[in-house]
């Protein structure tokens, strides 16, 4: 036919008569199929969350419902008579948050810096990895060294040391058995220095290297220069590291649940055993069958993901804005 | 160094008034030969430096348009006026031996140095009007040299004057007659810095009525 | 060459190294106080390097090592026994692009230099900043906005604010490495401009890839080719009557 010789002779004639490489289907057809299966995709993986935030409200709703805000106020957490409140382990996820951050933010920082600055590039490179190695360790592993070696070290050196030095503070009061608050904190503190340090290092790197030389040029001392050129300026991006390894320490599980004692309560001493929303879960889901208890804990859950969910928005928007005024 | 174009000027016109002095008194004998010995040898030491501080000046500042234009015409500038000096002191010795002076080489003397202060401070106030004014007042100083000439020529073949007498007076105007050319090369000069024209070997400017 | 009271410089036989590359080889130079001084040469030819030493910034970049004597104020300054931050306080550095300190006032930029030396009061800073911008002829353009960030103003006068920042700490010599290259020629005619202003209390050492403008601004020219001196002296000289012709050919065009 006329009208089809026609066809054949245009461009896109011509382009639907070619070979398509996949399912030997038209060029503009095997596009359509990509980006609609793309659409697909990602959707589901929108709704997976939406879906678990669901099932989390469905689960919880007893709870909420027959407790109404005390579930977030009062401080019991009682199985057996099937009392339950959050409090004690919000209190728990954030002292030991809290503490881990405190240690571990500052180490991270210098970390960074010594690797960066003051290292030659291959010693860098090596302890560089050594540091994102530690990411690396299964938190179960750092739970049993928790166990075995950290516990006993507190509970045999480290506490009886504070106790005698500062055993005035209500902190550090009360007997240590080697697991609890502080053990729990150690431990995260470790496990969130590589997120810190290397997100740190990353930002440190964005320094030119003359404006670094120009502050050495004015006779700065490397130290001077590095707080003058390195971590003045990028303090927004060492802040959206500290956030993120936050979040990461809010939602650390099992090396917690094995070192915190499971004691879901609210003490002053960092000795204290305690519990955590995410080791509450882990230490109890096992053997919980009431309808209430299990209530509770996805109510708990519930909490953590809110919370983790947050943490980690807050970050990446520090981050993303101080990417974009670094440009 | 720190050179600019209007330093090279200020040079060039303290230069030129040591030149219009020489020229001024190069025929007033109550004058001794050892002070114009001495302005010679002021305008010298100005020619040696200028033509440097020229060279200098556009090797180190790289000029262009009108600066570049002016330090190229200081430097022939500079030339003319060393050679205006040499004519003037050159002069004296044959306007020694004249007895009489004619009016004429009185008058030819009064119209060159008209026209170099003509030159000069067309030099100084950009003024291409006065410069042309200048270039045309040529033709009367030619005219003045052919007149002396003719009138010395005849008194020396009537014998009423010595060869002596008449061959110096003929070149006592010779001299004259060409300060007034060299006047002309720095008026066209003067042209050429303010409009960038080269206007040299144009019959029609010399011989404008 | 003997050192007379006016040298304020003396570099003795430098040789540099960047691991086995031999940059800078055996390169003796004295310079005047109050006076420019310009390095001249093809890219590669060691003069950044050279200029680097001596205030020891070479020492930042890995690999890099120098032999020979920097004599300032009766010292070896290249000595390990000497402080380079000591060194520094007394031999600024104003680098190719323009490098104020971002997230700081054009004010807390020139004082800086400053503060690190202990130097708090007030009224003192403020007297020593506004000295220095106007030595460095930015005094008028910035002074109802010293508080405003550095990065704000244009890449000309960024680099003024350098000029003033390391002039705040009072050096006795400034090394400028290609100062304006990263600048348009409006904004480099007024740096060249306020450097006949500067030599008064200053001695400059620039170096620059613009033979035009060392033969502007400097008094003295020194000539480089692949970590050689190939020749010294006034700049009068050397782009009027340069005696090496290696030199003549440079300062012609015909290579490099």
């Amino acid at each position: 036919m006329k009208s089809e010789s026609t066809l054949k002779n245009t461009i896109s004639g011509s382009l639907s008569q070619r070979e398509a490489s996949v399912f030997n289907w038209a060029p503009q057809k095997q596009d359509q199929f990509v980006f609609a299966s793309m659409r697909v995709l990602s959707s589901f993986v929108i709704l997976i969350l939406v879906a678990l935030m669901v099932m989390l409200i469905k689960t919880a709703w007893p709870v909420l419902v027959d407790q109404g805000t005390n579930f977030f106020t009062q401080s019991i957490w009682n199985p057996v008579d099937e009392e339950f409140s959050a409090l004690p382990l919000i209190y728990g996820t954030m002292i030991t948050t809290f503490i881990a951050v405190i240690i571990a933010a500052p180490i991270s920082i210098m970390v960074a810096l010594f690797v960066n600055e003051v290292l030659t590039p291959k010693l860098a490179k090596l302890v560089g990895l050594f540091v994102e190695m530690i990411a690396a360790v299964p938190s179960i592993v750092f739970g049993l060294w928790g166990i075995f070696y950290l516990g006993p070290f507190i509970k045999n050196t480290l506490a009886p040391f504070l106790k005698e030095h500062f055993g005035y503070l209500p902190l550090f009061q009360g007997p240590s058995f080697g697991i609890g608050v502080l053990t729990a904190s150690l431990i995260l503190s470790v496990m969130i220095t590589p997120t810190i340090t290397s997100i740190c290092r990353e930002v440190f790197k964005t320094v030119p290297a003359m404006r670094k030389e120009g502050a050495l040029g004015l006779g700065a001392t490397k130290f001077e220069m590095m707080l003058l050129t390195i971590v003045r300026p990028s303090f927004s991006g060492i802040v959206g590291a500290i956030v993120l390894g936050t979040g990461r320490a809010l939602g650390e599980t099992m090396a917690v649940a094995m070192v915190i004692g499971n004691q879901p309560q609210i003490k002053a001493s960092l000795f204290a055993p305690a519990a955590t929303m995410a080791s509450i879960i882990a230490n109890e889901y096992a053997e919980a069958d009431s309808e209430m208890h299990i209530a509770a804990l996805c109510g708990v859950g519930l909490v953590l993901f809110v919370l983790t969910l947050i943490v980690n928005l807050v970050a990446r928007s520090i981050v993303w804005n101080y990417n974009r005024s670094s440009k | 160094m720190n050179m600019t174009s209007q330093q090279l000027i200020d040079e060039i016109l303290e230069m030129a008034s040591v030149v219009e002095a020489i020229l001024d008194k190069c025929m007033d004998m109550k004058i001794p030969k050892d002070k114009l010995e001495e302005l010679e040898n002021k305008v010298n030491q100005f020619h040696i430096k200028i033509d440097d501080d020229s060279f200098k000046y556009i090797a180190l500042k790289q000029p262009h348009a009108r600066d570049l234009r002016i330090a190229l015409s200081m430097m022939k500038i500079n030339a003319q006026l060393e050679r205006v000096a040499d004519e003037a002191y050159n002069l004296r010795r044959y306007y020694n031996e004249l007895q009489i002076t004619p009016s004429a080489i009185k008058t030819l003397h009064d119209q060159v140095k008209k026209m170099i202060r003509g030159a000069i401070d067309a030099l100084v106030t950009n003024n291409t009007y006065q410069a042309t004014e200048v270039i045309k007042s040529d033709r009367y100083a030619n005219e003045l040299n052919r007149e002396i000439m003719k009138e010395y020529v005849e008194k020396m073949k009537n014998n009423e004057m010595s060869f002596d007498e008449g061959l110096s007076g003929i070149r006592v105007a010779k001299n004259l007659e060409r300060i007034g050319d060299l006047s002309t090369n720095i008026a066209e000069d003067v042209i050429f810095i303010v409009s960038g024209s080269d206007i040299r070997h144009q019959s029609q400017l010399k011989e404008q009525k | 060459m003997t050192e007379t009271d006016n040298t304020v410089l003396n570099v003795k036989n430098l040789n540099v190294w960047y691991g086995d590359f031999h940059a800078v080889k055996g390169i003796s130079l004295e310079y005047q106080r109050n006076t420019i001084s310009a390095i001249i040469g093809p890219s590669g030819c060691g003069k950044s390097t050279y200029l680097r030493c001596l205030n020891r910034i070479h020492e930042e970049t890995p690999g890099a090592r120098a032999e020979g004597e920097i004599l300032f104020q009766g010292e070896n300054i290249l000595s390990k026994m000497v402080d380079p931050v000591r060194v520094r306080r007394s031999i600024g550095m104003v680098f190719q692009k323009p490098n104020p300190f971002p997230g700081m006032s054009i004010y807390d930029n020139v004082v800086v230099g400053l503060k690190l030396q202990g130097i708090k009061k007030k009224n003192i800073l403020m007297e020593h900043a506004e000295k220095c911008l106007q030595k460095a002829a930015l005094w008028e353009e910035v002074k109802d906005k010293l508080n405003r960030p550095g990065m704000s103003l244009s890449g000309g006068q960024q680099q003024r604010l350098c000029i003033a920042r390391s002039l705040a700490v009072s050096p006795p010599i400034l090394l400028m490495d290609e100062p304006t290259s990263a600048l348009d020629p409006i904004a480099t005619a007024k740096i060249e401009e306020l450097m006949s202003e500067l030599k008064k209390e200053v001695t400059v050492i620039i170096v620059t890839h613009n033979m035009q403008q060392a033969a502007r601004i400097a008094d003295n020219t020194s000539f480089f080719v692949l970590g050689d001196l190939i020749e010294h002296g006034l700049s009068e000289e050397i782009f009027t009557n340069p005696k090496n012709k290696k030199t003549e050919d440079y300062i012609s065009g015909k290579f490099g």
